[in-house]
């Protein structure tokens, strides 16, 4: 049965499903050479059609891998590098529900999850991850069974009360890389602890995978996640052109692979292959916006069901999203990958993710980082679903307004759930922002 | 310290006018505490009565909507509040923010980096939250020592004498109050006062609650009860608020036997282990062996089989789950525990507070229904 299993996967994950995928993007970019750019902006990313592709195969490669490999789900910001080299197919839960969210079913998934007794305050990703497990509905088609279920507390502890709901669901082993907030920075004891929780995952990833991890294939692997980790950092970077090279909202998308597939050569080709298209469109000054007059941050994750309307709105104020404390916190880990001792750099880099820093670190980061990228302004992202992103950007906002002079706005709304995006009195609010940081400049 | 309503349940002595006795004649400061739980007998140990706050219930937001967006959970927002009110500052030396939540670390981290406390110093204390117990129980004990190095650096080094007399006291206050939890009502004290009185061990100096729990348990014990007079009921959540609910539960004819709430029984070990010489192993220890607890996860199969074997065991016919509204921790494991309660012939129901001044109507109104629901389910009164 596994053998037969391990063929059909074999058969569509790697020869049919990316034979049939190669072609259609072949045809996708076709059509995207013959489009002309939508005023008000820029001509399309190639690379958009790359990352179509790469997500494709990467659920189509889900459809059929339980039973055929070992299976994982974990959260973004878990150490993913121990799974990959002992063959896991991993899932992201969180990148499903953003999924759910950008093709407009995050809401069914939710309500599906609200029958079973799951409060409308809960996390939208989790309500919408729940809600397809419930349900069975998911637009990538088919999500596989886990084998083991990995949690990292690193980007909120909301994961924890969640995924334990996912271990009494599914009946399988649960481990939680717990990582103590880093109040005041790190602490030799922090250190440790992550670490020792990093080893035990590997012990209990070698179980459910029934071989041993190789020492010498982690820290590939790691060197890999280092690498696309530069790469995207690089790519980032050429936000700080004039005009910026892609549409800042683009970003949120294009990041997706650093999510889902840290690790893998897959990932480092794809960010090689975004960098020379954004480094080429910076040299002939080719702008996500055909006109950039203002510049702006976005702060907390995006509102994935309002992608569209939101881009229209700021594309017709001519202000684009240079940069965004979200899309850079998949970058700065970089440094921290330092090969040598993989659990140790591990224990680092998950230590130190941006949400798992205080408020002093954020508002120094924010700072810097509106001094080099130029900012004009920034989008505060109140996310319902968020706490620890959210619970704290009002102070954030009154002190880069008085300490650095740049102008915050906080809009509330939601990553994924559209019923609590009050989408009217949102754009009302940032329009009446931008139209303060460039008077007259929405009316064109 | 209290909200800006009077509670019905307050009638021995105010917490303000407490606080205020304690450093006049005493010579004690405080120092005040974000729920759930830390490491009370280091504070006790530097001479601080910790007094925790619990929202307070009932406190209008005011100063606190310039910080916190319109969904932040209330226990945050009025905490806040009143911090920002200046009411903390004036009455504790310190505020411990113990790692509970996300809202709370990020209430936390505004108060030391963004100067939301208004100056007030704060310190903080992390519980571990992995399932790989040997990496927990090395990190507690590494924490401990960090938390108590915060507190020195703050009010100078801590005696170990003192220390261990701390732990001996919290022990005694710990396995008194237990017992008047599980003893059950006692003569000459409504449940409602029994229930306010064990709260106090939330601002209470250590000697004065071991005197007022042993005065309690020196009532005798209630006489049993006619059959069908009242309803057991296992009470969960976080915390017994908004005051007047513990009053409406006794009208409605119900009758906690179990109490699960984060504020009060699963913070009071069943079984303190025996003490080993060491109060700061005594402390892990003593920590280690607290019931499970949402906001310190652990697994919920565990947490479910706890609950589930403590309502049958108490005879409960019914529970009655009062959560802080968007409190994540305690909503993740409702639909669990509801499920299996129900399998186990135990109905149950939810009430959502906001922590509001009183017990609102619509808040009552599921209140009586949960209780006829009982009632008919079992054939009481």
């Amino acid at each position: 049965m596994r053998v037969l299993r391990r063929a059909r996967h074999r058969f569509e994950a790697h020869l049919a499903g990316p034979a049939a995928l190669a072609v259609q993007s072949r045809r996708r970019l076709a059509k995207l050479a013959r489009r002309r750019p939508e005023a008000p902006f820029g001509p399309p990313l190639r690379a958009s059609v790359a990352l179509r592709a790469l997500m494709e195969r990467y659920y189509l490669e889900g459809r059929t891998a339980d039973g055929a490999r070992p299976v994982a789900w974990i959260t973004s910001g878990a150490p993913v590098e121990v799974l990959r080299p002992l063959g896991y197919y991993v899932v992201y839960p969180e990148n499903h529900a953003a999924i759910c969210g950008a093709r407009h079913a995050a809401q069914a998934a939710c309500e599906a999850a609200e029958r079973a007794g799951y409060s409308r305050s809960l996390c939208s990703y989790a309500r919408t991850d729940l809600g397809t497990l419930f349900s069975g509905k998911t637009p990538v088609g088919r999500v596989p069974k886990p084998d083991l279920l990995v949690c990292c507390t690193n980007i909120c502890q909301t994961v924890a009360g969640w995924y334990r709901v996912l271990a009494r669901e599914l009946g399988v082993p649960l481990v939680v890389i717990d990582t103590p907030f880093l109040q005041g920075g790190e602490r030799p004891h922090h250190r440790t602890y992550v670490r020792r929780q990093i080893e035990t995952l590997a012990g209990a990833a070698e179980r459910a995978a029934g071989r041993p991890l190789r020492l010498a294939a982690l820290e590939e692997t790691l060197g890999r996640s280092q690498e696309a980790a530069a790469l995207w950092g690089e790519c980032l970077e050429l936000g700080r052109r004039r005009p910026a090279p892609w549409f800042g909202l683009e970003s949120f998308l294009l990041m997706g692979p650093m999510v889902i597939l840290r690790g893998t050569p897959e990932a480092i080709r794809f960010y090689r292959e975004l960098l020379r298209e954004l480094r080429e469109r910076a040299e002939r000054g080719i702008g996500g916006l055909a006109e950039e007059r203002l510049r702006l941050l976005w702060d907390n994750l995006p509102i994935w069901s309002e992608l569209r309307r939101l881009s229209e709105l700021l594309g017709r104020f001519g202000a684009n999203l240079v940069a965004a404390t979200y899309t850079h916190a998949w970058s700065d880990c970089a440094d921290r990958m330092q090969p040598g001792d993989p659990f140790d750099a591990l224990a680092r880099t998950y230590l130190s993710v941006l949400l798992n820093r205080d408020l002093a670190t954020r508002a120094r980061d924010l700072a810097a980082m509106a001094r080099r990228f130029h900012a004009d302004g920034v989008l505060f992202h109140a996310d319902r679903s968020c706490k620890p992103y959210s619970l704290g950007q009002h102070g954030l906002r009154e002190k880069l307004a008085r300490e650095h002079g740049v102008p915050g706005v906080v809009l509330e709304a939601d990553h994924s759930d559209p019923r609590d995006v009050a989408w009217e009195a949102a754009s009302n609010r940032l329009e009446a922002f931008l139209e303060g940081l460039a008077p007259g400049s929405g009316r064109r | 310290m209290e909200g800006d309503q009077p509670r019905p349940t307050d009638r021995f002595v105010s917490r303000r006018a407490y606080l205020r006795e304690q450093r006049e004649r005493h010579g004690r400061g405080a120092v005040a505490a974000l729920p759930v739980e830390h490491p009370r007998e280091l504070a006790t140990a530097t001479g601080r009565v910790t007094v925790e706050l619990w929202g307070p219930s009932g406190v209008a937001p005011g100063r606190s909507q310039a910080w916190l967006p319109s969904f932040a959970c209330p226990l945050a927002r009025n905490a806040l509040e009143w911090i920002l009110r200046g009411e903390v500052g004036a009455a504790a030396d310190l505020l411990v923010v113990p790692h509970t939540c996300d809202s709370l670390q990020a209430l936390g981290t505004q108060v030391l980096d963004l100067g939301a406390g208004g100056g007030l110093p704060a310190v903080t204390f992390y519980h571990p939250r992995t399932l790989d117990v040997p990496a927990r129980a090395a990190f507690l004990r590494d924490e401990l020592r960090r938390y108590r190095a915060s507190l020195e650096e703050r009010f100078g080094p801590i005696d170990d004498g003192a220390l261990a007399r701390a732990t001996a006291l919290h022990r005694d206050a710990d396995r008194l109050a237990r017992r008047l939890l599980d003893e059950g009502p006692r003569e000459g004290l409504s449940e409602p006062e029994r229930f306010a009185l064990l709260r106090r061990r939330e601002w209470l100096w250590v000697e004065d609650q071991i005197a007022a729990f042993g005065a309690a348990l020196e009532r005798p014990p209630r006489a049993p009860e006619r059959p069908g007079e009242s309803v057991p009921i296992v009470l969960s959540g976080i915390v017994h608020e908004p005051p007047g609910l513990l009053e409406e539960l006794d009208r409605a004819g119900l009758r906690v036997v179990v109490d699960d709430t984060a504020a009060l029984g699963r913070r009071l070990p069943e079984r303190l282990p025996p003490p080993t010489g060491n109060p700061m192993e005594d402390i892990a220890r003593r920590y280690e062996s607290l019931g499970p607890c949402s906001t310190r996860t652990g697994d919920l199969d565990m947490r479910v089989a706890w609950v589930v074997e403590r309502a049958r065991r108490a005879g409960a016919r019914g529970a009655l789950f009062v959560v802080v509204a968007r409190c994540e921790p305690e909503l993740f494991d409702l639909p669990a525990l509801r499920a299996a309660l129900r399998e186990a012939g135990i109905l149950s129901a939810v009430l959502e507070t906001d922590l509001e001044a009183t017990l609102p109507a619509a808040m009552l109104t599921r209140l009586e229904a949960f209780a006829e629901s009982v009632r008919g389910a079992g054939g009481g009164r």
